[in-house]
Protein backbone atom coordinates (compact mmCIF):
# COMPACT_ATOMS: atom_id res chain seq x y z
CA UNK A 1 0.00 0.00 0.00
CA UNK A 2 2.43 2.74 -1.00
CA UNK A 3 1.70 5.91 -0.88
CA UNK A 4 2.79 7.51 -4.33
CA UNK A 5 2.98 10.23 -6.95
CA UNK A 6 3.99 9.41 -10.69
CA UNK A 7 5.38 12.82 -12.17
CA UNK A 8 4.23 12.55 -15.55
CA UNK A 9 7.49 13.13 -16.76
CA UNK A 10 11.24 14.29 -15.14
CA UNK A 11 13.38 16.27 -17.12
CA UNK A 12 15.88 18.50 -16.42
CA UNK A 13 16.32 20.88 -13.39
CA UNK A 14 13.76 23.42 -12.65
CA UNK A 15 13.82 24.50 -9.10
CA UNK A 16 10.29 22.70 -8.30
CA UNK A 17 8.56 25.45 -10.85
CA UNK A 18 10.05 27.84 -8.72
CA UNK A 19 10.78 31.23 -10.60
CA UNK A 20 14.95 31.21 -11.24
CA UNK A 21 16.49 34.55 -9.50
CA UNK A 22 19.20 35.87 -6.89
CA UNK A 23 18.21 34.03 -3.62
CA UNK A 24 16.78 30.62 -4.98
CA UNK A 25 18.85 27.92 -4.08
CA UNK A 26 18.84 29.34 -0.64
CA UNK A 27 15.25 29.18 -0.61
CA UNK A 28 15.67 25.69 -1.94
CA UNK A 29 18.16 24.46 0.76
CA UNK A 30 15.97 26.39 3.76
CA UNK A 31 12.51 25.51 2.98
CA UNK A 32 12.40 22.60 0.63
CA UNK A 33 14.13 20.29 3.19
CA UNK A 34 10.52 19.54 4.51
CA UNK A 35 7.81 20.39 1.69
CA UNK A 36 7.86 21.03 -1.39
CA UNK A 37 8.09 24.73 -3.63
CA UNK A 38 3.94 23.90 -4.39
CA UNK A 39 3.45 25.71 -1.20
CA UNK A 40 5.40 28.55 -1.49
CA UNK A 41 4.31 29.07 -5.45
CA UNK A 42 -0.02 29.32 -4.23
CA UNK A 43 1.08 32.11 -1.52
CA UNK A 44 1.71 35.35 -2.34
CA UNK A 45 2.16 37.62 0.84
CA UNK A 46 3.92 40.83 2.22
CA UNK A 47 7.24 40.97 3.04
CA UNK A 48 6.29 41.24 6.59
CA UNK A 49 3.73 38.21 6.23
CA UNK A 50 6.95 36.32 4.85
CA UNK A 51 9.11 37.02 7.80
CA UNK A 52 6.09 36.23 9.94
CA UNK A 53 5.90 33.08 8.04
CA UNK A 54 9.53 32.60 8.51
CA UNK A 55 9.19 32.60 12.17
CA UNK A 56 6.82 30.17 12.54
CA UNK A 57 8.79 27.81 10.39
CA UNK A 58 11.78 28.28 13.02
CA UNK A 59 9.55 28.08 16.30
CA UNK A 60 7.47 24.85 15.61
CA UNK A 61 8.07 23.42 12.17
CA UNK A 62 11.72 22.23 12.46
CA UNK A 63 13.01 25.20 10.29
CA UNK A 64 17.10 25.93 11.83
CA UNK A 65 18.26 29.78 12.25
CA UNK A 66 18.92 31.48 9.72
CA UNK A 67 21.79 34.44 9.96
CA UNK A 68 20.98 38.13 8.96
CA UNK A 69 22.39 37.71 5.61
CA UNK A 70 20.88 34.53 4.48
CA UNK A 71 17.20 35.77 5.42
CA UNK A 72 17.56 39.35 3.75
CA UNK A 73 17.87 36.93 0.52
CA UNK A 74 15.59 35.10 1.28
CA UNK A 75 12.76 37.92 2.07
CA UNK A 76 14.31 39.25 -0.76
CA UNK A 77 13.67 36.54 -2.87
CA UNK A 78 10.03 35.93 -1.71
CA UNK A 79 9.02 39.52 -1.80
CA UNK A 80 9.90 39.83 -5.26
CA UNK A 81 9.02 36.34 -6.96
CA UNK A 82 5.97 35.62 -4.50
CA UNK A 83 4.36 39.21 -3.46
CA UNK A 84 0.98 40.30 -3.30
CA UNK A 85 0.96 41.83 -6.98
CA UNK A 86 4.70 40.91 -7.83
CA UNK A 87 4.10 38.02 -10.67
CA UNK A 88 0.57 37.39 -11.31
CA UNK A 89 0.18 38.49 -14.67
CA UNK A 90 4.17 37.16 -15.89
CA UNK A 91 6.19 34.43 -16.36
CA UNK A 92 4.99 30.79 -17.21
CA UNK A 93 3.49 29.79 -14.50
CA UNK A 94 0.89 31.95 -14.55
CA UNK A 95 -1.98 29.32 -14.62
CA UNK A 96 -0.80 27.75 -11.41
CA UNK A 97 -0.23 31.09 -9.44
CA UNK A 98 -3.22 33.16 -10.33
CA UNK A 99 -5.40 30.03 -9.45
CA UNK A 100 -8.49 31.48 -9.92
CA UNK A 101 -11.18 29.82 -7.68
CA UNK A 102 -13.59 31.69 -10.09
CA UNK A 103 -12.72 30.71 -13.57
CA UNK A 104 -15.80 32.50 -15.26
CA UNK A 105 -16.61 35.28 -17.11
CA UNK A 106 -18.51 37.19 -14.27
CA UNK A 107 -16.16 37.54 -11.16
CA UNK A 108 -18.18 37.02 -8.31
CA UNK A 109 -18.15 40.63 -6.90
CA UNK A 110 -15.77 43.20 -8.82
CA UNK A 111 -16.29 45.70 -7.20
CA UNK B 1 19.67 18.15 -7.32
CA UNK B 2 16.65 15.46 -9.11
CA UNK B 3 14.28 18.58 -10.49
CA UNK B 4 11.33 17.18 -11.98
CA UNK B 5 9.81 19.31 -15.16
CA UNK B 6 6.22 19.02 -15.02
CA UNK B 7 4.63 18.07 -18.06
CA UNK B 8 0.88 18.68 -19.35
CA UNK B 9 -1.07 15.38 -20.86
CA UNK B 10 -1.49 17.02 -23.74
CA UNK B 11 2.53 17.17 -24.02
CA UNK B 12 2.81 13.53 -23.66
CA UNK B 13 0.31 12.75 -25.64
CA UNK B 14 1.80 14.98 -28.57
CA UNK B 15 4.95 13.22 -28.61
CA UNK B 16 3.94 9.74 -27.99
CA UNK B 17 0.24 9.02 -27.89
CA UNK B 18 0.30 5.25 -27.03
CA UNK B 19 3.27 5.44 -24.33
CA UNK B 20 1.33 8.10 -22.33
CA UNK B 21 -1.69 6.17 -23.18
CA UNK B 22 0.37 2.48 -21.02
CA UNK B 23 2.29 4.97 -18.81
CA UNK B 24 -0.90 6.99 -17.40
CA UNK B 25 -3.48 4.76 -17.69
CA UNK B 26 -2.34 1.22 -17.96
CA UNK B 27 -4.31 1.22 -21.42
CA UNK B 28 -2.80 -0.66 -24.42
CA UNK B 29 -5.42 -0.57 -27.57
CA UNK B 30 -6.14 -3.49 -28.85
CA UNK B 31 -3.49 -4.40 -31.77
CA UNK B 32 -5.55 -4.47 -34.66
CA UNK B 33 -7.82 -1.88 -34.60
CA UNK B 34 -5.75 0.04 -32.40
CA UNK B 35 -8.87 1.02 -30.63
CA UNK B 36 -10.79 -0.06 -27.38
CA UNK B 37 -8.70 -1.20 -24.50
CA UNK B 38 -6.79 -4.82 -24.58
CA UNK B 39 -7.46 -4.84 -20.40
CA UNK B 40 -10.47 -3.64 -18.78
CA UNK B 41 -8.28 -1.88 -16.02
CA UNK B 42 -6.71 1.27 -18.19
CA UNK B 43 -10.58 1.68 -18.68
CA UNK B 44 -11.84 2.00 -15.00
CA UNK B 45 -9.09 4.50 -14.30
CA UNK B 46 -9.64 6.77 -17.21
CA UNK B 47 -13.66 6.84 -16.33
CA UNK B 48 -12.46 7.36 -12.69
CA UNK B 49 -10.85 10.23 -14.01
CA UNK B 50 -13.05 11.72 -15.72
CA UNK B 51 -15.97 11.01 -13.17
CA UNK B 52 -18.03 8.96 -15.59
CA UNK B 53 -18.61 5.77 -17.80
CA UNK B 54 -17.33 5.99 -21.43
CA UNK B 55 -20.47 4.70 -23.09
CA UNK B 56 -18.20 4.10 -26.09
CA UNK B 57 -15.16 3.01 -25.40
CA UNK B 58 -14.81 0.18 -27.72
CA UNK B 59 -14.50 2.36 -30.35
CA UNK B 60 -12.11 4.98 -28.48
CA UNK B 61 -9.04 5.43 -30.81
CA UNK B 62 -5.36 4.71 -28.67
CA UNK B 63 -3.70 7.46 -27.72
CA UNK B 64 -6.51 9.71 -27.61
CA UNK B 65 -7.03 12.50 -24.71
CA UNK B 66 -10.27 12.81 -23.37
CA UNK B 67 -11.40 16.51 -23.50
CA UNK B 68 -12.57 16.11 -20.19
CA UNK B 69 -9.09 15.80 -18.78
CA UNK B 70 -7.54 17.91 -21.66
CA UNK B 71 -9.01 20.68 -20.56
CA UNK B 72 -7.28 20.61 -16.91
CA UNK B 73 -3.85 21.56 -16.48
CA UNK B 74 -3.31 18.07 -14.24
CA UNK B 75 0.19 17.15 -14.56
CA UNK B 76 0.88 15.10 -12.10
CA UNK B 77 -1.09 11.97 -9.94
CA UNK B 78 -1.06 9.91 -7.27
CA UNK B 79 -1.68 6.25 -7.00
CA UNK B 80 -5.23 5.45 -5.87
CA UNK B 81 -6.07 9.22 -6.69
CA UNK B 82 -6.44 9.75 -10.35
CA UNK B 83 -8.48 12.77 -11.67
CA UNK B 84 -7.55 15.09 -8.04
CA UNK B 85 -5.71 17.89 -8.52
CA UNK B 86 -2.32 18.26 -6.61
CA UNK B 87 -2.32 21.45 -4.99
CA UNK B 88 1.07 20.16 -2.85
CA UNK B 89 3.14 16.71 -3.31
CA UNK B 90 4.92 17.15 0.15
CA UNK B 91 2.89 17.09 2.10
CA UNK B 92 0.00 15.66 -0.17
CA UNK B 93 -2.90 17.53 -0.20
CA UNK B 94 -5.31 17.10 -3.40
CA UNK B 95 -8.95 17.94 -4.21
CA UNK B 96 -11.06 16.92 -6.99
CA UNK B 97 -12.81 19.66 -9.35
CA UNK B 98 -16.62 19.61 -8.36
CA UNK B 99 -17.82 17.47 -11.02
CA UNK B 100 -15.64 14.35 -9.41
CA UNK B 101 -18.00 14.42 -6.14
CA UNK B 102 -21.17 13.48 -8.28
CA UNK B 103 -21.47 10.22 -6.85
CA UNK B 104 -24.41 10.08 -4.19
CA UNK B 105 -21.46 9.11 -1.61
CA UNK B 106 -17.58 9.52 -2.34
CA UNK B 107 -15.51 6.66 -3.60
CA UNK B 108 -12.11 6.75 -1.72
CA UNK B 109 -10.91 7.57 -5.56
CA UNK B 110 -12.46 11.17 -5.36
CA UNK B 111 -12.01 11.91 -1.52
CA UNK B 112 -9.73 14.94 -1.30
CA UNK B 113 -6.68 14.62 0.66
CA UNK B 114 -5.04 16.62 3.37
CA UNK B 115 -2.27 16.00 5.15
CA UNK B 116 -0.23 18.01 7.40
CA UNK B 117 2.46 15.50 7.84
CA UNK B 118 4.00 12.48 6.26
CA UNK B 119 1.59 8.93 6.05
CA UNK B 120 3.13 6.50 8.31
CA UNK B 121 5.01 3.50 6.31
CA UNK B 122 3.62 0.81 4.87
CA UNK B 123 4.82 -1.77 7.53
CA UNK B 124 2.54 -0.34 9.90
CA UNK B 125 0.53 -3.86 10.37
CA UNK B 126 -2.92 -3.25 11.46
CA UNK B 127 -3.16 -6.71 13.56
CA UNK B 128 -0.01 -4.83 16.04
CA UNK B 129 -1.67 -1.61 15.72
CA UNK B 130 -2.90 -0.18 19.47
CA UNK B 131 -4.21 2.73 20.61
CA UNK B 132 -4.35 4.63 23.76
CA UNK B 133 -6.98 6.83 25.97
CA UNK B 134 -5.62 8.50 28.53
CA UNK B 135 -5.95 11.55 30.65
CA UNK B 136 -8.90 12.98 32.65
CA UNK B 137 -9.75 8.72 32.75
CA UNK B 138 -10.74 6.81 35.72
CA UNK B 139 -9.43 3.80 33.79
CA UNK B 140 -6.69 4.57 31.32
CA UNK B 141 -6.96 1.95 28.16
CA UNK B 142 -5.25 0.47 25.28
CA UNK B 143 -6.91 -0.90 22.30
CA UNK B 144 -5.49 -3.31 19.57
CA UNK B 145 -7.65 -3.02 16.22
CA UNK B 146 -9.29 -6.22 17.34
CA UNK B 147 -10.02 -5.30 21.28
CA UNK B 148 -12.30 -2.25 19.37
CA UNK B 149 -14.18 -4.78 17.15
CA UNK B 150 -14.84 -7.06 19.52
CA UNK B 151 -16.11 -4.63 22.48
CA UNK B 152 -18.09 -1.77 20.56
CA UNK B 153 -20.90 -1.76 18.63
CA UNK B 154 -20.29 -1.26 14.94
CA UNK B 155 -21.67 1.38 13.11
CA UNK B 156 -22.27 2.39 9.55
CA UNK B 157 -22.84 5.72 8.72
CA UNK B 158 -22.45 8.24 5.65
CA UNK B 159 -20.61 11.71 6.84
CA UNK B 160 -19.49 14.64 5.54
CA UNK B 161 -16.03 16.36 6.16
CA UNK B 162 -14.84 19.48 4.95
CA UNK B 163 -11.46 21.02 5.10
CA UNK B 164 -12.00 23.99 7.20
CA UNK B 165 -9.55 25.70 4.06
CA UNK B 166 -11.99 24.56 1.22
CA UNK B 167 -12.54 28.01 -0.54
CA UNK B 168 -9.52 29.45 0.65
CA UNK B 169 -8.45 30.58 -2.97
CA UNK B 170 -11.56 32.65 -3.20
CA UNK B 171 -9.80 35.42 -0.49
CA UNK B 172 -8.47 38.68 -1.20
CA UNK B 173 -5.80 39.57 -0.09
CA UNK B 174 -4.92 36.09 -0.22
CA UNK B 175 -4.85 34.36 2.74
CA UNK B 176 -1.66 31.95 3.70
CA UNK B 177 -1.58 28.18 3.56
CA UNK B 178 -3.13 25.35 0.32
CA UNK B 179 -5.09 27.06 -2.09
CA UNK B 180 -8.48 24.76 -2.35
CA UNK B 181 -11.48 25.63 -4.59
CA UNK B 182 -14.37 24.13 -3.93
CA UNK B 183 -13.29 20.38 -3.39
CA UNK B 184 -12.28 19.58 -0.16
CA UNK B 185 -15.17 18.30 1.04
CA UNK B 186 -16.53 14.58 0.90
CA UNK B 187 -19.79 12.70 1.70
CA UNK B 188 -18.26 8.96 2.69
CA UNK B 189 -19.43 5.89 4.58
CA UNK B 190 -17.26 5.13 7.39
CA UNK B 191 -17.46 2.05 9.74
CA UNK B 192 -16.34 1.73 13.11
CA UNK B 193 -17.13 2.27 16.53
CA UNK B 194 -18.83 5.52 18.69
CA UNK B 195 -16.08 7.60 19.79
CA UNK B 196 -18.16 7.88 22.72
CA UNK B 197 -18.34 4.32 24.04
CA UNK B 198 -14.68 3.93 23.73
CA UNK B 199 -14.54 7.33 25.85
CA UNK B 200 -17.14 5.61 28.60
CA UNK B 201 -15.59 2.91 28.59
CA UNK B 202 -12.32 4.13 29.79
CA UNK B 203 -14.86 5.94 32.43
CA UNK B 204 -14.72 9.81 31.65
CA UNK B 205 -13.63 12.26 35.08
CA UNK B 206 -15.83 14.74 35.79
CA UNK B 207 -13.06 17.31 34.98
CA UNK B 208 -13.50 16.37 31.44
CA UNK B 209 -13.85 19.48 29.25
CA UNK B 210 -11.90 18.74 25.66
CA UNK B 211 -10.35 15.74 23.70
CA UNK B 212 -6.88 15.78 22.38
CA UNK B 213 -5.85 13.61 19.35
CA UNK B 214 -2.18 12.36 18.21
CA UNK B 215 -1.72 10.46 15.05
CA UNK B 216 1.22 8.16 13.54
CA UNK B 217 2.12 10.60 10.89
CA UNK B 218 5.60 11.90 10.80
CA UNK B 219 6.38 16.03 11.32
CA UNK B 220 7.61 16.94 7.47
CA UNK B 221 11.11 18.13 9.34
CA UNK B 222 11.24 14.04 10.56
CA UNK B 223 11.85 15.07 13.75
CA UNK B 224 9.96 12.70 16.29
CA UNK B 225 9.21 14.81 18.76
CA UNK B 226 6.86 17.10 17.32
CA UNK B 227 3.34 16.38 15.77
CA UNK B 228 2.57 17.24 12.84
CA UNK B 229 -1.04 18.12 13.89
CA UNK B 230 -2.87 17.24 17.15
CA UNK B 231 -6.37 18.65 17.17
CA UNK B 232 -9.38 17.84 19.22
CA UNK B 233 -13.29 19.16 20.22
CA UNK B 234 -15.68 20.00 22.96
CA UNK B 235 -16.35 16.59 24.82
CA UNK B 236 -20.00 17.12 23.74
CA UNK B 237 -18.94 16.67 20.34
CA UNK B 238 -16.54 13.21 21.23
CA UNK B 239 -19.77 12.22 22.32
CA UNK B 240 -21.63 12.27 19.58
CA UNK B 241 -23.48 9.26 18.31
CA UNK B 242 -22.16 10.07 14.86
CA UNK B 243 -18.21 10.52 15.66
CA UNK B 244 -16.89 7.48 15.08
CA UNK B 245 -13.47 5.84 15.70
CA UNK B 246 -13.59 4.25 12.37
CA UNK B 247 -10.92 1.75 9.98
CA UNK B 248 -13.41 0.90 7.28
CA UNK B 249 -14.50 3.42 4.39
CA UNK B 250 -16.97 2.32 1.58
CA UNK B 251 -16.66 -0.96 2.64
CA UNK B 252 -12.64 -1.50 1.96
CA UNK B 253 -10.02 -0.61 5.02
CA UNK B 254 -9.37 2.78 4.99
CA UNK B 255 -6.31 3.64 2.32
CA UNK B 256 -3.10 5.17 3.62
CA UNK B 257 -3.64 8.58 2.48
CA UNK B 258 -6.78 8.35 4.38
CA UNK B 259 -5.52 7.29 7.77
CA UNK B 260 -5.10 3.13 7.90
CA UNK B 261 -5.58 1.32 9.90
CA UNK B 262 -7.41 3.82 12.17
CA UNK B 263 -9.18 7.20 12.07
CA UNK B 264 -11.12 9.19 14.08
CA UNK B 265 -14.40 10.88 11.84
CA UNK B 266 -15.79 14.15 13.81
CA UNK B 267 -18.73 14.80 10.88
CA UNK B 268 -19.38 18.22 10.14
CA UNK B 269 -16.78 19.68 11.82
CA UNK B 270 -13.38 21.00 9.93
CA UNK B 271 -11.73 17.81 8.75
CA UNK B 272 -8.34 18.56 11.11
CA UNK B 273 -10.71 17.65 14.05
CA UNK B 274 -10.73 14.06 12.18
CA UNK B 275 -7.18 13.20 12.94
CA UNK B 276 -5.74 9.74 10.57
CA UNK B 277 -3.15 7.20 11.94
CA UNK B 278 -5.02 7.26 15.44
CA UNK B 279 -2.47 6.34 18.11
CA UNK B 280 -3.57 8.42 21.08
CA UNK B 281 -6.53 10.22 22.55
CA UNK B 282 -6.06 12.04 25.93
CA UNK B 283 -8.95 13.74 27.49
CA UNK B 284 -8.31 17.07 28.71
CA UNK B 285 -9.90 19.51 31.68
CA UNK B 286 -8.77 22.33 29.43
CA UNK B 287 -8.66 22.96 25.94
CA UNK B 288 -5.81 21.47 24.08
CA UNK B 289 -3.36 22.93 23.40
CA UNK B 290 -1.72 20.48 20.51
CA UNK B 291 0.08 21.11 17.75
CA UNK B 292 -2.08 23.58 15.21
CA UNK B 293 -5.27 23.75 17.68
CA UNK B 294 -3.92 27.98 18.04
CA UNK B 295 -5.25 27.51 13.96
CA UNK B 296 -8.25 26.93 12.41
CA UNK B 297 -9.99 30.14 13.98
CA UNK B 298 -11.49 32.53 12.71
CA UNK B 299 -11.85 36.29 13.99
CA UNK B 300 -15.04 36.94 16.99
CA UNK B 301 -16.13 39.97 14.75
CA UNK B 302 -15.82 40.88 11.33
CA UNK B 303 -12.58 42.26 10.27
CA UNK B 304 -11.74 44.40 7.25
CA UNK B 305 -9.83 42.42 4.91
CA UNK B 306 -6.18 42.42 5.42
CA UNK B 307 -6.27 43.19 8.93
CA UNK B 308 -3.98 41.22 11.91
CA UNK B 309 -6.16 39.72 14.50
CA UNK B 310 -4.64 38.92 17.85
CA UNK B 311 -5.14 34.97 18.83
CA UNK B 312 -7.78 36.24 22.10
CA UNK B 313 -9.55 37.64 19.62
CA UNK B 314 -10.40 34.53 17.44
CA UNK B 315 -12.65 31.81 18.55
CA UNK B 316 -11.80 27.96 17.02
CA UNK B 317 -14.00 26.79 14.21
CA UNK B 318 -16.67 24.18 15.33
CA UNK B 319 -19.75 23.25 12.83
CA UNK B 320 -19.01 24.24 9.05
CA UNK B 321 -21.51 26.31 7.50
CA UNK B 322 -23.98 25.53 4.98
CA UNK B 323 -22.51 25.12 1.64
CA UNK B 324 -23.48 23.06 -1.62
CA UNK B 325 -22.30 21.60 -5.15
CA UNK B 326 -23.27 21.43 -8.73
CA UNK B 327 -21.82 18.45 -9.64
CA UNK B 328 -23.68 17.43 -12.89
CA UNK B 329 -23.21 18.90 -15.28
CA UNK B 330 -19.29 19.84 -15.46
CA UNK B 331 -18.90 23.80 -15.85
CA UNK B 332 -18.77 24.95 -19.27
CA UNK B 333 -21.35 22.67 -20.56
CA UNK B 334 -23.09 23.79 -24.19
CA UNK B 335 -26.89 23.07 -24.84
CA UNK B 336 -29.45 23.37 -27.47
CA UNK B 337 -31.99 25.75 -26.93
CA UNK B 338 -35.34 24.73 -26.31
CA UNK B 339 -34.25 21.93 -24.55
CA UNK B 340 -34.49 21.38 -20.27
CA UNK B 341 -31.24 21.00 -18.70
CA UNK B 342 -30.95 18.43 -15.45
CA UNK B 343 -28.56 19.77 -12.78
CA UNK B 344 -28.16 18.02 -9.46
CA UNK B 345 -25.29 18.16 -6.82
CA UNK B 346 -24.98 17.99 -2.92
CA UNK B 347 -25.69 19.92 0.51
CA UNK B 348 -24.58 20.46 3.99
CA UNK B 349 -24.32 22.22 6.73
CA UNK B 350 -22.11 20.87 9.41
CA UNK B 351 -24.10 20.06 12.44
CA UNK B 352 -27.38 20.92 10.62
CA UNK B 353 -29.49 20.43 8.21
CA UNK B 354 -30.25 21.84 4.82
CA UNK B 355 -33.75 22.92 4.91
CA UNK B 356 -33.91 24.41 0.81
CA UNK B 357 -31.51 24.46 -1.95
CA UNK B 358 -32.46 26.95 -5.05
CA UNK B 359 -31.30 27.89 -8.24
CA UNK B 360 -30.97 30.97 -10.59
CA UNK B 361 -30.04 31.40 -14.04
CA UNK B 362 -30.39 35.21 -13.60
CA UNK B 363 -27.35 35.85 -11.61
CA UNK B 364 -29.43 35.59 -8.42
CA UNK B 365 -32.64 38.23 -9.60
CA UNK B 366 -35.08 35.04 -9.54
CA UNK B 367 -34.51 31.79 -7.65
CA UNK B 368 -35.84 28.22 -8.19
CA UNK B 369 -36.11 25.92 -5.52
CA UNK B 370 -34.97 21.92 -6.15
CA UNK B 371 -36.17 19.07 -5.01
CA UNK B 372 -34.28 17.79 -1.87
CA UNK B 373 -33.68 14.68 -0.70
CA UNK B 374 -33.59 14.05 3.27
CA UNK B 375 -29.94 12.54 4.44
CA UNK B 376 -29.56 9.36 4.61
CA UNK B 377 -28.33 9.61 8.50
CA UNK B 378 -27.71 12.59 10.65
CA UNK B 379 -24.53 14.23 9.01
CA UNK B 380 -24.72 13.01 5.37
CA UNK B 381 -25.01 15.66 2.69
CA UNK B 382 -28.12 15.91 0.82
CA UNK B 383 -28.78 15.50 -3.13
CA UNK B 384 -30.68 17.92 -4.78
CA UNK B 385 -31.52 18.26 -8.45
CA UNK B 386 -33.36 20.73 -10.84
CA UNK B 387 -34.77 20.71 -14.27
CA UNK B 388 -34.02 23.98 -15.80
CA UNK B 389 -35.46 25.86 -19.04
CA UNK B 390 -33.38 28.60 -20.62
CA UNK B 391 -35.49 31.51 -21.81
CA UNK B 392 -33.40 32.22 -24.78
CA UNK B 393 -29.93 31.46 -26.54
CA UNK B 394 -27.12 32.71 -25.07
CA UNK B 395 -24.21 32.47 -21.76
CA UNK B 396 -25.74 31.41 -18.31
CA UNK B 397 -24.00 31.16 -14.83
CA UNK B 398 -26.16 28.50 -13.19
CA UNK B 399 -25.73 29.05 -9.14
CA UNK B 400 -26.79 27.45 -6.24
CA UNK B 401 -27.95 28.45 -2.77
CA UNK B 402 -28.48 26.47 0.31
CA UNK B 403 -30.33 27.41 3.46
CA UNK B 404 -30.24 25.38 6.91
CA UNK B 405 -32.87 24.20 9.65
CA UNK B 406 -31.96 27.68 11.09
CA UNK B 407 -32.71 29.74 8.16
CA UNK B 408 -29.18 30.73 7.12
CA UNK B 409 -27.86 31.02 3.92
CA UNK B 410 -24.98 30.42 1.86
CA UNK B 411 -23.69 34.05 0.60
CA UNK B 412 -23.58 35.36 -3.09
CA UNK B 413 -20.34 37.23 -2.11
CA UNK B 414 -16.80 35.74 -0.82
CA UNK B 415 -17.93 35.80 3.09
CA UNK B 416 -15.95 37.28 6.19
CA UNK B 417 -12.84 37.61 5.44
CA UNK B 418 -10.45 35.80 7.93
CA UNK B 419 -6.34 35.97 8.21
CA UNK B 420 -6.24 32.41 7.78
CA UNK B 421 -9.13 32.04 4.83
CA UNK B 422 -11.43 29.34 6.67
CA UNK B 423 -14.80 28.91 6.06
CA UNK B 424 -15.53 30.41 2.66
CA UNK B 425 -19.11 28.99 2.13
CA UNK B 426 -20.17 31.16 -0.74
CA UNK B 427 -22.33 29.91 -3.84
CA UNK B 428 -21.34 27.88 -6.10
CA UNK B 429 -21.64 28.16 -10.12
CA UNK B 430 -21.47 26.51 -13.66
CA UNK B 431 -21.57 28.27 -17.11
CA UNK B 432 -23.88 27.34 -19.18
CA UNK B 433 -24.12 28.18 -23.10
CA UNK B 434 -27.11 27.81 -24.68
CA UNK B 435 -26.95 27.80 -28.61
Amino acid sequence: MLVTITVVAQEETNYQGLPTGEGIMLVLESCTACHSADIILQNHMSRKAWEVTIALMQKERGMGKLNKRDKKIILDYLSKFQGMDSDRSSSKTIRRRNNPMYDFDYRPNPL
Amino acid sequence: MAGKRERGLWELYTKDPEKADAEIWDRKPKPLSRRGFLKKTGLATMALAIGSQIPFFRNMPGGFIPLALAETDQKRIIEGKEGLIILNDRPINAEPPAHLLDEEFTSNVNHFVRNNGLPPKEENNANKWTFSVEGEVHKPMQFSLGDLKNKFKHHIYALQMECGGNGRAGYYPPAKGNQWKFGAVACSKYKGVRLGDVLKAAQLKDSVIYTGYYGADLHLSKNPDIASISRGTPISKALDDYTLIAWEMNGKPLPVLHGFPLRIVSPGWPGSTSPKWLKKIVIRDRIHDGMKMDRYRVPKYPVKPGTSVPLEDMDIIESMPVKSLITNPQTGINIKQGKKLKIRGHAWAGDRFVQMVHVSIDFGQTWQQANLKQPVNPYAWQNWNANIKFPRKGYYEVWVRATDNKGIMQPMVVPGWNPSGYINNAMHRIAVTVS
